[in-house]
């Protein structure tokens, strides 16, 4: 399958960027495709020029008041020096579908509360690393 | 010669992780209750899950991931949710049963109260889920679920009367003494008992857990079609022990004991302790396969790293999500509720939310992004077509029958 195969061809955001797994370089799981940045230079059209993933970012896509309490709670657990939801940029991207695959590491950020779950409290448990 | 082994070995397993509380107490309770009148929802179900249970297999060895990592995908992230969330309360539901039926296990082969059993149980589920092999884990619990043979075995020394059994399987009407709607409720229930959907959540996470490649789909379902079709000839043994020996003393089952009293009857303190056996090994299976599909779901929906064969450390939202799932259990069974009662809603439920977990696998089976020329035959879409219309059918009238019938009062 060439790379970048999406890219010049049309394809709609809603299927097949969004939701879909990404993973890193190693493959290993950064998280969903939650939602997506969109930016405008100058007259131009809008480009899509990032990826969130950050389950908070979810929030907004969801409809009414679960939306809004859904991203309250969740940002929250975000760590202090990231308050904001992780961004891919659109670049890093190798290819989309099925998979999200990424050219770089997972980015920074990404996983914060899980990793210090995983740190301070799961590999306290005995047989965690075994 | 290896390669034989490994067959037999996995479709043992299959046979023997068939079975779990629900199917134990739907076969008995309808057994001793309605004779084999409803004998026909049996090999209905198994069709229906041998069929899917197919196509999740098949995605999962072709495309590397899990049915339920693709639903997010196809459904959106709205529906997808809800899907997530009426599966994992009605997965959740079904592990405390299983929890339930580990502990009642344990008070027969011991005498002390199932509820100082609850903890233990859950203690040893998840000392297993956190610690224990893969594949150690599914053999163990699957070859020594076999020991749920003795039910054929107990069937054929109590010496029933075949033609009258067959003639009841034949009516496809309930006993004069019961009611339309009661006997249909029963039906439904058994349905959903036969058609469990996290074992087929498990299934397919399970297939990534062992890296299963388009090579592995001939072992997969040449178990699934052996393994699945003889777990239904199992579960028809439990309901005609029911009928040919407990309907006749009017024995109503309202415990799990109760449901081994024929193999009692027929083979005495032997087959009570190979039946003790099975009951254990098929309810603490069950128990694990839920708990993990619990974890499976949230962590696939959310995108979180997941993974039995990982080490805990690596997945620590997978992880944490099925230690809280079975301490929600755990409260939930030392309650106090009727563990049985237990059983009776969470197959009830299970059948009412069964186009929730099939109707993406249909869909993601026909998919030629994931699966490439291997989607869905024309046959395989015709026959799976009519089943969702069953379950869509099923799943509407389960609850007001559930109602009305006073759950099968």
């Amino acid at each position: 399958m060439p790379e970048n195969q999406e890219r010049g061809t049309t394809f709609r955001i809603g299927f097949t960027v969004l939701d879909r797994q990404i993973v890193d370089r190693d493959g290993g799981h950064v998280g969903k495709a939650d939602d997506v940045e969109f930016s405008r230079e100058g007259e131009g059209p809008p480009t899509m020029t990032a990826l969130l993933t950050d389950t908070a970012a979810l929030g907004p896509r969801l409809s009414g008041r679960l939306g809004k309490l859904w991203r309250t709670v969740l940002s929250r657990l975000r760590p202090f020096d990231h308050d904001e939801p992780v961004r891919i940029p659109v670049g890093d991207v190798e290819v989309f579908s099925p998979t999200t695959r990424l050219s770089t590491p997972a980015p920074e950020g990404s996983r914060a509360a899980e990793r210090w779950l995983g740190r301070n409290v799961i590999s306290r448990i005995p047989g965690a690393r075994r | 010669m290896r390669l034989v082994l490994s067959f037999t070995l996995g479709m043992l397993t299959a046979v023997g992780g068939f079975l779990d509380i629900g199917d134990l107490v739907a076969n008995a309770v309808i057994g001793s209750r309605f004779g084999m009148s409803l004998a026909w929802v049996i090999p209905v179900g198994i069709i229906g899950i041998t069929l899917f249970t197919e196509m999740a297999a098949r995605v999962t060895a072709v495309s590397g991931r899990a049915v339920f990592d693709l639903v997010r995908e196809r459904l959106g992230a709205r529906a997808g949710l809800a899907n997530l969330l009426a599966s994992y309360v009605i997965t959740l539901l079904t592990m405390s049963a299983q929890i339930g039926g580990i502990a009642l296990a344990l008070e027969l082969a011991s005498g002390i109260h199932y509820l100082l059993w609850v903890p233990v149980a859950v203690a040893l589920v998840w000392i297993v889920v956190w610690r224990m092999p893969f594949g150690w884990m599914e053999k163990t619990y699957g070859l020594l679920g076999l020991a749920l043979v003795v039910f054929g075995v107990a069937l054929w020394q109590l010496g029933p009367d075949w033609g009258g059994l067959m003639t009841s399987a034949a009516s496809l009407s309930p006993p004069p003494n019961e009611e339309w709607s009661v006997w249909a409720y029963y039906g439904i229930a058994l349905f959903g008992a036969t058609m469990t959907p996290y074992s087929v959540l498990f299934f397919s996470s399970s297939g990534v857990e062992e890296k299963w490649t388009p090579r592995d789909l001939a072992t997969a379902r040449i178990n699934i079609f052996f393994g699945f079709p003889v777990g239904g000839l199992l579960a028809l043994a439990i309901m005609g022990c029911a009928a040919v020996w407990l309907m006749p003393a009017s024995v109503q089952v309202e415990d799990l004991g109760q449901v081994a009293l024929p193999v009692v009857a027929a083979l005495g303190r032997i087959g009570l302790i190979v039946v003790l056996v099975g009951f254990f090994a098929a309810t603490f299976g069950a128990a694990l396969e839920s708990a993990l599909a619990s974890g499976y779901g949230l962590a696939q929906y959310f995108g979180w790293p997941w993974g039995k064969t990982k080490p805990p450390e690596q997945v620590p939202y997978f992880q944490l999500a099925i230690l809280l799932g079975l301490l929600a259990g755990t409260l939930f069974i030392l309650t106090g509720l009727d563990p049985i009662k237990v059983v009776e809603y969470s197959i009830v439920l299970s059948a009412g939310a069964l186009p929730l977990t099939y109707l993406p696998i249909f869909v993601v089976a026909n998919d030629r992004g994931y699966l490439g020329d291997r989607v869905n035959s024309r046959f395989t879409n015709i026959v799976g077509s009519v089943y969702l219309v069953l379950l869509l059918a099923v799943s509407i009238v389960a609850i007001p029958l559930m109602l009305y019938t006073k759950a099968g009062q």
